[in-house]
């Protein structure tokens, strides 16, 4: 056993003792990694520079739709009208809400409808139901 | 005190854990502190693998691949307290177990030396141990799995306890344990077989 167990010890000894006779520092591949490593932060910067110019074109074309009425538009996506009982198109509506934690007010400043394709123009007058559904949240 | 930064003030020794979280910090960002990064542990790497293959174009080979790896995976490293060396002998494990294993059925013949080079027989010479002993441990070792192998050569060669080479592996103290138990056995078989 204790035999074995020496000639154990004596492969791992002679394998340890055995040292790199290679270079301690290879100038060629330490340029190549440098260079590598160069590649390697430029294209992280470049993915950065892409994802800010995408957010920056998101963020801008947002504040482009709110100023040119998107917000409103948006509105008229969550109401529906009637007028004397038939079903009409919300071409734009000037709404706000004021809400505490049981109550949400809603008031309509102006509201433009139209009839559907087909059905025949509006009149002047009538009875007109508004119906808001999971309106937007607003300070 | 700042990190080294010119050639001259690079040196093998230990950088304490300060230094080595900044060092890592900065060789994200810069190539040359990542160079230091090389140059600091480029001997600790090379002198591991070699232990392991014996061949000195494989383990140039391989040491090239791991800096190549950890200079990928460098982005996603996060400073722990766990030494760098301890994190390239383990992406220099892996490199080393999968070359392992592609050329096992190779080393299950006896290796005849001729990948060394001059330079590694003068060496075994100095060393007093004779090529055909040192080609019968190379070919015993390299006939063990490659898990076998690695316990072997980060706890033996290179000295690290048990508790290091479990960190460096990913794996309880005990299954190192046994595992050091089942490799030397397997290694004894081994040689046993090539007598």
């Amino acid at each position: 056993m204790n035999k074995e167990h020496d000639s154990v010890n004596g492969v791992l000894r002679r394998l340890r003792d055995q040292d790199w006779p290679g270079s301690s520092h290879n100038p060629e591949l330490e340029e190549s990694l440098m260079q590598a490593h160069e590649r390697q932060v430029s294209r992280k910067r470049n993915k950065l520079s892409v994802i800010t110019a995408a957010l920056a074109v998101v963020l801008l074309g947002g504040v482009g739709f709110a100023a040119a009425g998107g917000i409103e538009l948006v509105k008229t996506w969550f109401i529906t009208a009637e007028v004397d009982g038939r079903e009409v198109i919300v071409d734009s509506a000037d709404i706000t809400v004021e809400q505490d934690d049981e109550t949400a007010v809603v008031t309509v400043e102006n509201i433009e409808l139209s009839a559907k394709p087909g059905d025949p123009p509006l009149e002047e007058g009538g009875m007109v139901t508004i119906t808001v559904t999971n309106q937007p949240e607003e300070d | 005190m700042g990190l080294v930064h010119s050639e001259s003030m690079v040196s093998t020794k230990e950088v304490v854990p300060q230094q080595e979280r900044e060092l890592i910090e900065r060789a994200k960002r810069d190539a040359a502190a990542f160079a230091i990064v090389y140059r600091l542990h480029v001997q600790a790497v090379g002198r591991y693998v070699y232990r392991r293959t014996g061949d000195l174009n494989t383990t140039e080979e391989l040491v090239s691949n791991v800096f190549f790896t950890a200079l990928k995976t460098l982005p996603r490293f996060r400073y722990r307290g766990v030494p760098l060396r301890h994190w390239l002998l383990r992406i220099a494990t892996n490199e080393v177990n999968n070359w392992a294993r592609l050329n096992r059925r190779r080393h299950s013949v006896p290796w005849d030396g001729s990948g060394a080079n001059e330079r590694t027989s003068s060496v075994n010479r100095e060393s007093g141990v004779s090529e055909d002993e040192l080609a019968e441990a190379r070919v015993a070792l390299l006939s063990l799995s490659p898990k076998y192998q690695a316990v072997l050569a980060l706890h033996y060669f290179e000295g690290l306890p048990v508790r290091e080479v479990a960190s460096i592996l990913g794996l309880r103290v005990g299954t190192v344990k046994s595992q050091l138990t089942r490799a030397r056995e397997k290694l004894r078989d081994a040689l046993t077989r090539g007598r």
